[in-house]
């Protein structure tokens, strides 16, 4: 090996330690989200007045509306990775069309798991064929489908993983207009009827998710970079024969 | 430099000359008549197909059966299901046939156009699908007594070809995809049916207006129009998502 | 040489790796028209997937193809003029040999592509058996039907990993009358064989691949006893050197 490539090799490694630590930004976005959730949680639970009709079920509320949203936030995020991803094939906009749908289904999992507590309340059944709730589950169940072909699906994962959430994208936006033509039991914006301490506690939670969110998001995507920083130093490093 | 230019358009010039609208779909034919003719001399895939097709309907027609009479309201989920279920069977040998010999990277190699060989496929999978379901309708009509009318077996055709047509594409698509993936029969079950679940909850619902008793007919062409939504664009974008995928 | 076809094929500085697995390393190779380069190299030195970069179905890690004049990113668009014969068939067990190349040829757009394909079979020795489903056939009829299969579009770069891998003396004969042939047409042939023999009655060029890494190249023909010391030299060598440094 010629001392050109271990001196590359060498200074490739050295960059990279220094971007190892996190960036300040982060970790503060990070804490200021960690400690809005602690607050809206506080607010939810003992600042926010109990609703009438609904009782302590209406406090899933602050929860699943701010929950649904970011996952639609997270779903023309993972679009554009994939379509990028798959036009120019570029690593960052794998990490962006991942990071989108592991944030989707995160948050979408909340949004099922919430939505079928406040469904028992008020329709009587945990589940109903609703627009909004089909939707999501459609998108979710398409998601983690293409988070294990990413894992199992071998030299073309990526353009695969792309592909799919592409079509996961579509297919929840098509299952909406589907199941809005069959029927809808989903609750109407309710937001407007609130009263204003319920519209703080809104307020706060749908920040702090979408700092968390923001948070997640960041993290994920330094991940994804440092990952492939560290594919490249070992295809350096094999380049340079160090493998022999 | 101007010559270089030259030289590289007189090869791009003849590759571009098989890309025409004509040209891909003349490809597609070519292809698609070659996995007809393979099927005809081995008839595994129509028979295990159309086999297991009849299976389910034979057994969800025992699992929904009280007092002595089918419960004809469950006739159209189990009629979507079963061609859903033996789809997939179908799915994955047409694209294993492929790989035996390693013909996909023949058909790769050669010039016809990414889009014709999908669509070639998807042509192929949308007559193995039309045969299937040549066997599970009648099994639908005889196990559940549906006594379909003329009008409604048209109507029924007619749905059963977008809602068809819909899954040939995607589920095409995905085949392709995971052809060379680990335990690819698996995987393909996981990602097609979330992904078909918009086509099987439109087909059941139009498939159970026609056959209600007084057919809504305003109801059932919403149902239609959504089906023939769903395949356009589903068909734009596998087009667009099969053309990068690169073997490599 | 084929209508639009190109007249150079060169791999230059390529790198191909898998995973973290080093198949090639800075290789660069130019084939020319009308030369048959022979590349030889112990299992596993890179060979096939070499052979592949010049497909066009890989692409290299780092390092560019070169096809005519095509720019390395659009190098694709160069694929219906290359003609490939690799380990699998590439045929369809339950198609007829006829079928088989008539299917091929049509989508390589060949005029008349049954008497085309007849023809090309006919020459191969396979006249009795064009009609037989192509999965009755033994190891050295496939291979002469890859060949046919391979041949069909009139490439001008053709591709052989191991031609002669279970032809009888005969059909051996017809293989490499048939790469003397398309020497004289003009095309590139790369061809991969273990058989020193036939490599050096054919080969106009010999490069060895040893580990990933073009160890050596000669320009001009050796015959069968000077090609096997050469290679003794270069791969053998190299292997035991490997040996002696892991031990």
């Amino acid at each position: 090996m010629s001392a050109e490539t271990l001196a590359s090799v060498n200074e490739a490694l050295f960059d990279r330690t220094r971007g190892l630590k996190t960036p300040p930004a982060l970790m503060a976005l990070s804490v200021t989200a960690a400690v809005l959730l602690a607050v809206a949680a506080w607010m939810v639970f003992f600042y926010a007045p109990l609703e009438k009709e609904m009782g302590f079920v209406q406090k899933i509320f602050y929860f699943h509306v701010p929950s649904a949203w970011i996952m639609l936030l997270s779903a023309p995020l993972m679009a554009f990775g994939s379509v990028a991803y798959l036009i120019k094939r570029q690593d960052k906009y794998d990490h962006l069309s991942d990071a989108g749908v592991e944030l989707a289904i995160l948050f979408g999992a909340l949004v099922l798991i919430t939505g079928p507590l406040w469904g028992r309340k008020a329709w009587g059944v945990y589940w109903v064929w609703d627009v909004r709730l089909t939707s999501t589950l459609v998108m979710v169940l398409t998601l983690v489908a293409c988070k294990i072909v990413r894992g199992y699906a071998g030299p073309n994962a990526k353009q695969i993983a792309a592909g799919l959430a592409l079509l996961a994208v579509l297919n929840a936006t098509f299952v909406y207009f589907s199941v809005d033509l069959w029927k809808g039991t989903h609750p109407p914006k309710l937001i407007q009827t609130l009263e204003p301490q319920m519209k703080q506690t809104f307020w706060l939670s749908v920040l702090a998710f979408h700092l968390a969110w923001g948070a997640m998001l960041w993290a994920r995507l330094r991940m994804g970079k440092l990952r492939s920083a560290l594919d490249r130093l070992h295809m350096q490093a094999t380049e340079a024969g160090l493998d022999d | 430099m101007s010559a270089q230019v030259e030289a590289g358009a007189a090869v791009r010039a003849k590759v571009v000359a098989r890309q025409g609208f004509l040209q891909v779909l003349r490809d597609a034919a070519e292809i698609a008549k070659k996995d007809l003719r393979v099927e005809l001399r081995s008839k595994e895939i129509l028979l295990t197909m159309g086999y297991f097709g009849f299976l389910v309907v034979l057994i969800f027609s025992f699992s929904f059966y009280s007092n002595d009479a089918p419960i004809s309201a469950v006739a159209s989920g189990i009629l979507w299901v079963s061609v859903a279920f033996s789809g997939t069977l179908g799915l994955g040998r047409i694209l294993e046939r492929e790989k035996e010999g390693d013909c996909i990277r023949a058909l790769l190699l050669s010039p016809v156009s990414r889009p014709a060989i999908y669509l070639g496929k998807t042509f192929g999978v949308l007559a193995f699908m039309v045969v299937v379901e040549l066997v599970v309708v009648p099994a639908v009509d005889f196990f559940f007594n549906l006594r379909l009318t003329g009008e409604q077996a048209g109507l029924l055709a007619l749905t059963l070809a977008l809602g068809t047509i819909g899954y040939s594409v995607v589920g095409t698509l995905l085949a392709a995809m995971l052809l060379r993936a680990r335990a690819k029969d698996v995987l393909l079950a996981i990602v097609l049916y979330p992904l078909m679940l918009p086509v099987l909850i439109v087909g059941v619902k139009a498939t159970a207006a026609l056959i209600a008793p007084d057919l809504p007919m305003e109801e059932f062409v919403a149902w239609v129009r959504l089906l023939a939504v769903f395949d356009i664009v589903f068909l734009v974008a596998s087009l667009w998502i099969f053309e990068p995928l690169v073997m490599d | 040489m084929a209508a639009g076809g190109f007249d150079r094929a060169e791999a230059r500085n390529v790198s191909k790796i898998y995973g973290r697995v080093r198949a090639l390393h800075r290789v660069s190779l130019d084939l020319t028209p009308g030369r048959v380069t022979g590349l030889l190299g112990p299992n596993g030195a890179g060979k096939t997937t070499l052979l592949w970069l010049f497909s066009t179905l890989t692409t290299p890690s780092s390092g560019t193809m070169h096809f005519g004049d095509l720019d390395p990113v659009r190098a694709r668009e160069a694929r219906g003029h290359i003609g490939l014969l690799s380990h699998a068939s590439l045929t369809y067990g339950d198609l007829t040999a006829l079928e088989n190349v008539t299917f091929y040829a049509r989508l390589y757009g060949v005029e008349d592509p049954e008497g085309e394909s007849r023809r090309l079979l006919e020459e191969f020795g396979l006249r009795e058996a064009l009609d037989r489903p192509a999965k009755t056939f033994s190891r050295g009829m496939t291979q002469r039907l890859g060949l046919a299969r391979a041949l069909v579009g009139r490439p001008s770069l053709v591709l052989l990993d191991e031609p002669f891998t279970g032809l009888d003396r005969a059909s051996t004969r017809t293989v490499i009358q048939r790469i003397h042939h398309l020497r004289e047409q003009g095309a590139m042939v790369l061809m991969i064989s273990h058989d020193m023999e036939t490599t050096a009655e054919l080969a106009d060029e010999i490069a060895i691949l040893v580990r990933g890494k073009l160890t050596h190249r000669h320009q001009g023909r050796l015959d069968g006893d000077a090609l096997r010391a050469r290679y003794a030299e270069v791969a053998e060598g190299a292997g035991q050197a490997a040996q002696e440094a892991s031990a």
